[in-house]
């Protein structure tokens, strides 16, 4: 056995920690060699000081338990994960609602475009499958005040001026 | 016929081996939502869990919060707990690591002060004793401990500060008995040599007081 060999087991020797086969190897190298026997002397001195730290009290005698704080933490995690549980339900329904108002908002402007369409039909007198591609762009604030004289009555040809009938009911309200 | 440390040595057998069995009941109690099962094994391992963690970390309050979390945590992986092995180390385990990994943190920290606070910095009053003669051996050991890297000191602690094994050590650091006991060698070596040094350094200074 060489010196570092013995100077590790002298290591494990010195706290018990060398089993009989390593320590009848040991044992004739120490018989030998003077500066691992010194060695040995220094771990034992080193050892001790460490024994008297292990044996001193660390904890007070008089010891507050940690389980009601163990408990109370316990109980506001599970709360937590409750509560995360309820928000991961609501974010799982979210891609769902999403899809669902974009669609809604494909299909309104569908039919946003083909109300369009027949208000052009209606007010230029077109075939609607003739419309140019841009007809959208051919709309001004006419066209929509058309538009809602759509479900109204034809105005009749010929009739009584509609700026008159204000007047004279501005002129029958004076009487 | 059987001595007396022998006689000590099997009733100490069998009183881990009931310990085991009934931490294996209360784990499997726990499971079902017993918390009062929990409670149970939160006292009978808060003591020797706390020593442990005070053996790393001076501050009790630190030590206190440490000791929690590690409860906490064992309570919400009870799940992956395998029943059919010792409590013990695996709490172990999961106090030491979250130890190790607070210190590991809290010297960054310190790092990081000292290189961006110089001005903290004093040269020391040669007029005032040194501060460190007044310190005791528990505090002297300490200081000499934090001086030997990590995976040598976390070694040394748990087996000559606090008694366990080198098996159950290798069990806590999910490391060989062998890769342990090599450690532990390195640490004890390590600790004499600082320690000689420090004590050489002590006899100079009440030489040069002396004189």
């Amino acid at each position: 056995m060489n010196c570092k060999d013995a100077k590790s087991f002298i290591a494990l020797w010195v706290g018990q920690d060398l089993d009989d086969s390593e320590l009848e190897a040991l044992q004739p190298h120490l018989a030998e060699c003077r500066d691992c026997a010194a060695h040995w002397d220094e771990m034992k001195s080193s050892m001790n000081v460490l024994q008297q730290v292990s044996n001193e009290v660390l904890t007070k005698a008089v010891h507050r338990s940690l389980w009601p704080k163990v408990a109370a933490s316990i109980s506001s995690r599970k709360h937590t994960a409750h509560s995360t549980v309820q928000n991961t339900g609501r974010r799982r329904w979210a891609p769902a609602i999403a899809v669902c108002a974009a669609c809604l908002a494909v299909a309104a402007f569908v039919n946003f475009e083909s109300s369009l369409t027949n208000i052009y039909e209606v007010s230029h007198g077109v075939d609607p499958n003739q419309l140019p591609e841009n007809f959208v762009e051919h709309f001004s604030d006419d066209s929509f005040k058309q538009l809602q004289d759509i479900d109204q009555p034809a105005p009749v040809q010929n009739e009584v001026d509609p700026s008159t009938i204000g007047v004279s009911r501005v002129s029958v309200g004076k009487f | 016929m059987m001595t007396m440390a022998e006689h000590d040595l099997q009733i100490d057998d069998l009183l881990e081996a009931d310990n085991a069995a009934s931490d294996a009941r209360l784990v499997d109690e726990a499971r079902r939502g017993d918390q009062q099962a929990f409670g149970q094994l939160v006292q009978r391992y808060e003591r020797r869990l706390l020593r442990v963690i005070m053996r790393f970390i001076r501050d009790r309050d630190i030590a206190d919060d440490l000791a929690q979390e590690t409860f906490l945590r064992v309570y919400e992986r009870l799940g992956q707990f395998d029943t059919s092995r010792r409590l013990g180390p695996w709490l172990f385990r999961i106090g030491v690591n979250l130890t190790v990994d607070h210190l590991r943190k809290s010297q960054r920290r310190i790092r990081w002060s000292v290189f961006s606070d110089r001005k903290v910095e004093r040269t020391p009053d040669p007029e005032m004793s040194d501060p460190r003669e007044q310190l005791d051996l528990k505090q002297e050991v300490h200081a000499v401990i934090e001086q030997i890297p990590e995976k040598y000191r976390t070694v040394l602690v748990l087996r000559d500060l606090e008694n366990f094994s080198t098996s159950e050590i290798a069990s806590i650091l999910n490391r060989r008995e062998a890769t342990i006991r090599w450690r532990l060698a390195e640490a004890r070596g390590t600790f004499q040599r600082l320690w000689a040094k420090r004590m050489q350094q002590q006899s100079d200074n009440e030489c040069e007081g002396e004189s």
